[in-house]
């Protein structure tokens, strides 16, 4: 312990020193005016601080404040879930839909391309079985093939230019 | 201060019934933010912490095993929640500070050196740990051996810091230079 036992003043205040101690601290005092003088300027500290404190009023809506934005939260909470489930409710009659009609789609698209098929077979033997359709046919399709050669090559030209 | 009127609010509370939480808030209000206000030193910022810690106790109440630890365990919550903010505000930059504190800092250093500061100047001088053992234990009334149990250090700890703390204030309250 040093010459004053300040730290056991300050617990001394407390009450937090053994009976011991106690007495110790308490021999001290009566004969060191310095450590009187700390005690007093400690407990007055201490008053000061308590009264200082005591003026302090918590806001008067705090609780409802507390309380609004728990409610709010837990509004914001059930808001997510609800448009969780709504999403997953849209996604699930989507599915189901393109179910349904994907069957029907798919036999539309099928028939179709059966048809288109057919048709072409059809043409190409009507061409072929009328004599004048076949040439005239064959004229068509060079004049097409040359025009696009020379198109081409112009094309060509132009660009390297 | 814990009586069984109180234990059955908590435990209301705790199964989630709302108007029983209500009722602790309104309860334990000024503990928490008179703590806010010694620890932070500004009203505003106060009243955040103090909403903050209480929906903050809202959602983990049923981790509180013990309802007579309510109001320390409370409080713990809410100076954890202070040096969060006090963290915060060291990197903050300047002028994202609030006016009030601006102008506190502004008057520390124009202050005239002869006047003396008021109790909550000189408490916002201490250092956080020297802040928070004294408002624990003049503010809050815990003794030694709750506090050491509440921050976390030992017995002997309290002890020190508490004088170091009351020195310190001491100090500041009447300086001189
Ligand atoms: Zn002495």
């Amino acid at each position: 312990m040093t010459k004053h036992p300040e730290e056991q003043l300050s617990a001394y205040l407390d009450d937090e020193l053994t009976p011991d101690e106690r007495r110790e601290i308490e021999a001290h005092l009566e004969t060191c005016a310095s450590c009187q003088a700390l005690l007093e300027d400690l407990a007055g500290n201490n008053d000061d601080l308590v009264q200082t404190f005591s003026l302090i009023e918590a806001p008067f809506d705090l609780e409802a404040r507390v309380m609004q934005s728990i409610g709010a939260e837990e509004k914001r909470q059930f808001a997510c879930n609800g448009r969780i489930v709504a999403l997953l409710l849209g996604l699930l009659t989507l599915g189901l839909f393109y179910l349904l009609t994907g069957a029907i789609i798919g036999k539309l698209i099928h028939g179709w391309s059966k048809l288109v098929v057919t048709l072409i077979y059809a043409s190409s033997h009507f061409i072929l079985s009328v004599p004048a359709l076949t040439g005239g046919t064959i004229v068509l399709s060079l004049f097409i093939l040359v025009a696009s050669f020379v198109s081409l090559k112009r094309l060509l030209r132009t660009s390297a230019s | 201060m814990v009586d069984e009127e109180l234990k059955h609010i908590i435990h209301r509370a705790k199964r989630g019934d709302r108007e029983a939480f209500a009722d602790l808030v309104q309860r334990f209000k000024g503990h928490v933010y008179r703590y806010a206000v010694g620890m932070l030193g500004d009203r505003m910022d106060a009243e955040d912490v103090s909403q903050e810690a209480f929906i903050k106790a809202y959602y983990s109440l049923s981790s509180l095993d013990n309802e007579y630890a309510f109001s320390s365990w409370l409080l713990r919550i809410a100076g954890n929640l202070c040096k969060d903010r006090l963290k915060k505000r060291m990197n903050a930059p300047i002028q994202e500070m609030s006016e009030e504190q601006n102008g506190r800092i502004a008057d520390q250093h124009a202050a005239d050196p002869l006047e003396k500061l008021s109790m909550e100047e000189g408490l916002s001088r201490l250092s956080v740990g020297h802040r928070e053992v004294l408002l624990l234990h003049e503010i809050q009334g815990y003794n030694y051996e709750e506090i050491a149990e509440m921050i976390d250090v030992p017995l002997g700890t309290v002890k020190s810091r508490l004088f170091a703390a009351r020195i310190n204030l001491r100090k500041e309250l009447r300086r001189e230079d």
